[in-house]
């Protein structure tokens, strides 16, 4: 079955200051195979997160259809098997990492199927158990990282949605992500990324697509896109090509 | 609809809006309004209980006001500005529930404002009935004193779920609580507006049913306010308390299905 799948996908925008129509996604398709790690790229203001904000039904798109795991993101149980990492880390600042983890543990039921103790074991994993009754507004930036990470993961979910997971970590913790997603993709997760550090994308993704000013310039294998001359100079080849 | 994610999420932000301390300035406030109290009625050469029951309501009153403004509207408009809302709904929990659980969990925190704010208050009301025994109301009973604190704390609750409607229809936060502001200000008037419109001999017909859909539209806040009722014991109508409780209950009701219907439709 496909873990993803956007059919058409057209999200519009009114901006106030302009007063006209902004296209962010046009007629956007593509579908994501499960079990595959796939690198969703883009320019800035290409439409990632708008589209990764559709497949978490944040927005609701103007025209077309989305399945994630063969069902609407508007039925809140499909948020069972996602799990997701925004961006921007958006968490309760003065809450601490553990009982965020216990609220989603709760909220998904996994405490009752993995036991007492799960909370604690997954943050042993992030390499948070020593910072679990911190405040997180006391998180240095790599921590919230890592911190917005485990969250996505609490309830072992089959599809991870990663926007920018690897930005503003350093190079040991970057290092341990990547091999933590290689790991998960060993389990059989699904994996949708979204990165500007194509390097990184190299190192973990089966498959890729290039967004541009919302339409999809290019979706295939990892491989036959970097075969060349790297994945770098594909994505500005691809981009400079179609302008 | 599930009982559990409500309660979780009620939690949350339970514990999220303690710990911001507001609810430390608020009971910094309750202690200056007694204190203030304790300074300036003695000046006051009438009916002094009356007006240290009035002081302390109104501090109940503005303690909760400012829970509500200071604490749980910056809270929603964060939500989106912050994109904090995206913690919660990208869990297995429908958007109803994520409304009905900040407004319980707000709830929560206006109850442990009312508390808080109680104890300075009934402290100076006990201690001037001791001072001035004989200018404490024939029917004074701390029964209606605490029923008319509690509809101050049921008032302000009727007015969060008018600041919930407001903040899922629009998207600028100065807005929301400009919007508030006005809803308070006609809530607390609309009933004397109304009852000087429908009295009035030259009041046009337009302007009283304009008079009248405000009345609808925004809470009256003005229903709950039992001052008198505390301070001199009078009887109220037969079946008032009733009345406005379900009166309460109700625009709290729909005013929350209204918020779920529009904040289902927007995009975060």
């Amino acid at each position: 079955m496909d873990a993803i799948v956007l059919e058409s996908v057209t999200k519009k925008y009114r901006s106030d200051i302009e007063r006209q129509e902004k296209t962010v996604l046009d007629n956007l398709s593509f579908c994501l195979k499960e079990g595959t790690v796939f690198g969703f790229l883009g320019p800035n203001g290409a439409g990632k997160s708008t589209t990764i904000k559709i497949l978490l039904n944040f927005i609701i798109p103007d025209s077309g259809r989305v399945f994630v795991n063969g069902l609407s993101p508007d039925r809140h149980n499909v948020r069972k098997e996602i799990g997701y990492m925004s961006e921007k880390p958006c968490v309760y600042a003065n809450m601490t990492i553990g009982e965020l983890v216990s609220f989603k543990s709760y909220i998904t039921g996994v405490e009752k199927t993995f036991g007492m103790g799960y909370t604690d074991r997954l943050l042993e994993k992030t390499g948070l158990l020593e910072y679990k009754n911190r405040p997180l507004k006391r998180f240095s930036k790599g921590m919230l990282q890592r911190a917005s990470l485990a969250l996505a993961l609490v309830h072992d979910p089959k599809i991870l949605v990663l926007d920018e997971p690897l930005s503003g970590l350093d190079p040991l913790m970057r290092h341990e992500v990547i091999e933590l997603l290689k790991d998960l993709r060993e389990q059989g997760k699904t994996i949708f990324l979204s990165s500007h550090i194509l390097n990184d994308i190299e190192k973990v993704c089966d498959d890729i697509a290039i967004l541009n000013k919302g339409r999809i310039m290019y979706a295939g294998k990892i491989d036959e896109a970097s075969v060349n001359d790297g994945l770098e100079n594909f994505f500005v080849k691809t981009l400079t090509d179609l302008q | 609809m599930r009982l559990n994610n409500i309660l979780r999420i009620a939690l949350l932000s339970f514990k999220e809006g303690l710990r911001q301390k507001v609810i430390y300035g608020v009971s910094c406030f309750g202690l200056i309004m007694a204190a203030a109290t304790y300074a300036f009625i003695p000046f006051i050469g009438f009916d002094i209980c009356r007006v240290v029951i009035d002081f302390m309501l109104m501090a109940v009153s503005a303690g909760c006001l400012m829970i509500i403004f200071f604490l749980c509207l910056p809270g929603l408009v964060n939500d989106i500005r912050e994109q904090t809302v995206y913690f919660v709904l990208s869990s297995p929990v429908s958007r109803e529930e994520y409304i009905l659980g900040r407004f319980l969990g707000f709830s929560m925190i206006l109850f442990v404002a009312l508390v808080i704010l109680n104890v300075p208050a009934l402290l100076m009301v006990k201690l001037y009935i001791i001072k001035y025994p004989g200018y404490v109301p024939l029917h004074f009973g701390w029964h209606k004193l605490l029923l008319a604190s509690f509809f101050k704390f049921y008032a302000a609750l009727v007015f969060l779920s008018f600041v919930f409607l407001v903040w899922s229809i629009m998207e600028s936060g100065v807005l929301v609580s400009i919007a508030s502001i006005i809803a308070y200000l006609i809530g607390q008037n609309i009933n004397t507006v109304k009852d000087i419109a429908m009295n009035s001999k030259t009041m046009g017909i337009t302007a009283k049913n304009l008079i009248s859909l405000v009345s609808w539209i925004f809470p009256n806040l003005g229903y709950f306010n039992l001052n008198t009722y505390a301070a001199y014991g009078v009887n109220l109508p037969e079946h008032y308390l009733s009345k406005i409780f379900v009166y309460g209950f109700s625009y709290m009701g729909v005013a929350i299905v209204i918020t779920m219907f529009f904040f289902k439709r927007r995009d975060l």
